[in-house]
């Protein structure tokens, strides 16, 4: 499997930076972002694994980001690390479309196993895709 | 049953603190964290840099005296029920209430400035309606604010004490004669007064003024 890469959104520019080393140290690829609008950015021009995408942010919104996001990329997966007071927050974005929700202060090995579920996710998709561009074509050709 | 404005306030500001609060917990984790990592690696063969060690308790301290002082602000916010009536510092105030309205401030991409503040300013009145007021005050400014700064600068004048708020930016809020109304209610409560000074362009100054000392029913 290719190295996974990931993207972390969070205004709290320390947490990134300690949470970016300890995932580099498991082999992943990470960028981040510190609101939603360099959020939507990164993800319009690189394809993340995963995107972790707190809920409270400067800009835009946690809720907003995902659903443009989503409008855009509708086969990225985001996974919400919320604090805890935004537990009903996180419920909200679980209908807009979050893959799911983890609250801070989270385990790694927690973090871990979301990438690794969406890098799964992402490979059964993109197995299907392939899949119906070899249909469609063995269809216009008539094979 | 509808809360009252008093305790939808004590409820932002508290959610507000313990969010802040969460959030040096998290950093904390991962800190301690990325020093088991190390260690863990160190068991594997890998080189240990004691510099790294040092980066990393250094952080900690950082986050845990961030935490102090927040936790402080949230004591003397509780503590400012106590009593009816109290002496306080006003400056201190004026500061544990810009910092906890500048997290909600900046989620809107703003910055509160507090230009200048004697130290200290001593006042009698109600801590917590004092407090609830300039938050309103603050709130009602950064919500209607389509630049990005507040600016705050407290004066002492003849018994009273005067706190202006500055948008150069203003444009009110869809619902600003409402909250307007409502921090007029907070203020007369502590016999303060509110003014709000239009000047050049879009420019805005909200005075509120507090008296110095209470006026008893008596005085």
């Amino acid at each position: 499997m290719t190295q996974s890469k990931v993207l972390l959104v969070d205004d709290e520019t320390d947490f990134v930076r300690v949470l970016s080393q300890r995932l580099e140290a498991r082999g992943l690829e990470v960028d981040s972002a510190s609101n939603g609008i360099e959020a939507l950015d990164k993800a319009g021009s690189e394809n993340y694994d995963i995107i972790f995408l707190d809920l409270r942010m400067p800009e835009m919104d946690g809720i907003e980001t995902l659903k443009r996001l989503h409008r855009e990329r509708p086969d990225l997966e985001v996974v919400l690390l919320t604090g805890q007071g935004d537990l009903q927050s996180g419920i909200e974005a679980m209908k807009q479309g979050a893959a799911d929700f983890l609250e801070k202060p989270a385990d790694i090995n927690d973090l871990m196993e979301k990438i690794k579920e969406a890098k799964t996710h992402r490979a059964i998709l993109m197995e299907k895709e392939a899949e119906e561009n070899i249909k469609a074509i063995l269809g216009t050709k008539g094979w | 049953m509808n809360p009252n404005k008093g305790e939808v306030y004590f409820g932002r500001i508290t959610a507000s603190i313990s969010h802040e609060i969460n959030n040096v917990l998290a950093i904390v984790n991962e800190l301690a964290g990325l020093q088991n990592d190390l260690l863990e690696g160190a068991e594997f063969g890998m080189e240990i840099d004691p510099q790294r060690f040092v980066k990393i308790s250094n952080d900690i301290q950082t986050q845990i005296q961030r935490g102090e002082r927040i936790v402080k602000r949230l004591n003397r916010f509780a503590h400012s029920m106590d009593e009816t009536l109290s002496e306080f510092d006003l400056a201190i105030v004026v500061n544990d209430t810009i910092a906890i309205a500048q997290r909600l401030a900046s989620l809107k991409g703003i910055t509160l400035h507090l230009q200048s503040i004697e130290n200290p300013i001593t006042i009698m009145n109600n801590r917590f309606l004092v407090q609830q007021g300039i938050f309103a005050g603050l709130e009602l400014m950064y919500t209607s604010n389509h630049g990005n700064k507040v600016e705050i600068e407290c004066r002492q004048d003849n018994g009273k004490v005067e706190v202006y708020l500055t948008n150069n930016e203003w444009i009110p809020a869809e619902d600003w004669n409402d909250r307007l109304a409502a921090l007029s209610e907070i203020i007369t409560m502590v016999k303060g007064q509110i003014e709000s000074i239009p000047s050049e362009e879009n420019r805005l100054i909200l005075l509120l003024t507090f008296p110095q000392s209470f006026p008893l029913e008596s005085d």
